[in-house]
């Protein structure tokens, strides 16, 4: 069986990797910093509806203490969200490498391994 | 030799690396996409704007279907308060032993969130910012460092609840109130909106992945 070692070559293979992992990075990361930023600014803004109506007077104590108690189940929402969307990105990042991995070892052996 | 001993050094890589991606094509970090959660809560958010629509126009006339009391309004509380359930349940089991964050990270989180709002609610007139502002921060500091069972689970399972828990909280309003008025029902539907529209998105940044 023949193998073709220079496609697992690492100073060829790495540079791929490298890219691979940062292409897939970039549409990743543009979508979690736009998430981020829509959801602290919907807070931001149910927080300032929360003090407009406690200082309006529509809002007693009790209304007030349940509205922040509302605002913070969303922001622990918000959270497991950006969360979930940084393991998703790291999840396209090391797949993406595996795929070249993959490609480099199929080459090197003449035949498609998986 | 030095040839050899290269080729059969690559052949070894090929071997390990074959073991490795065999039954791991891909690797998966968090739950999978689930399709009824995502249909499902679009349904219960369309049924809950369409609710408080029609809980403002009856509490404007006046009418006794207005009424947390009301047989229908009861109804829509229950039937809802069922479906988010199993929905819950349903994303506790994508991932039963998976865990979102360290609850401190909430409570971390919650004090950068009041230290970003502090410009806007700044902008209020007189003193009144300053007052909700310290009583802000003494009902984060009654809350305590972690956020309770809410903060448990996998990812999606803490929106899930988290949903849940702002469905209380506008049927709490409800029967407190009597009625929903227009601007009471939208200022309380946000909350719900907000939460349900969160747990769709990460249904649809699973569904991308």
């Amino acid at each position: 069986m023949s193998v073709n070692v220079e496609a697992l070559n690492v100073n060829t293979l790495f540079p791929q990797m490298v890219e691979a992992g940062k292409s897939a990075a970039g549409a990743g990361w543009d979508e979690i910093r736009t998430t981020v930023r829509i959801e602290l600014k919907v807070l931001a803004k149910r927080l300032k509806e929360l003090a407009k109506a406690v200082a309006s007077g529509e809002f007693d104590e009790e209304d007030a203490r349940m509205y922040f108690i509302g605002i913070r189940n969303n922001t622990i929402a918000a959270i497991a969200l950006v969360t979930n969307a940084v393991h998703i990105a790291a999840e396209k990042i090391i797949n993406a490498v595996l795929d070249v991995i993959k490609q480099a070892v199929n080459t090197a052996l003449g035949f498609s391994l998986y | 030799m030095q040839g050899t001993k290269r080729i059969a050094m690559s052949l070894l890589g090929a071997i390990v690396l074959s073991g490795f991606l065999t039954g791991c094509l891909t690797v998966q970090l968090t739950e999978p996409y689930d399709e009824t959660i995502e249909t499902e809560l679009v349904q219960y958010q369309k049924d809950t704007a369409a609710f408080v629509a029609r809980m403002a126009g009856e509490s404007e006339a006046g009418t006794e279907k207005a009424k947390f009391t009301a047989p229908d309004v009861r109804a829509f509380y229950a039937t809802q308060r069922v479906v988010l359930a199993r929905l819950a349940d349903r994303a506790q089991m994508l991932d039963p032993e998976g865990s979102c964050l360290p609850s401190n990270v909430f409570a971390r989180s919650m004090r950068a969130m009041l230290n970003t709002a502090t410009t806007q609610i700044a902008t209020l007139n007189g003193d009144g910012g300053s007052v909700v502002l310290t009583r802000l921060e003494s009902e984060l500091s009654a809350l305590g460092d972690g956020s309770g069972p809410i903060a448990d689970g996998n990812c999606t399972f803490v929106m899930l609840k988290v949903v849940q828990a702002n469905h209380e909280l506008l049927a709490w309003q409800h029967e407190k109130k009597g009625v929903l008025t227009p601007a009471n029902g939208a200022r309380w539907f946000a909350l719900v909106d907000d939460a349900a529209r969160i747990a769709i998105k990460n249904e649809l940044i699973k569904k991308n992945r």
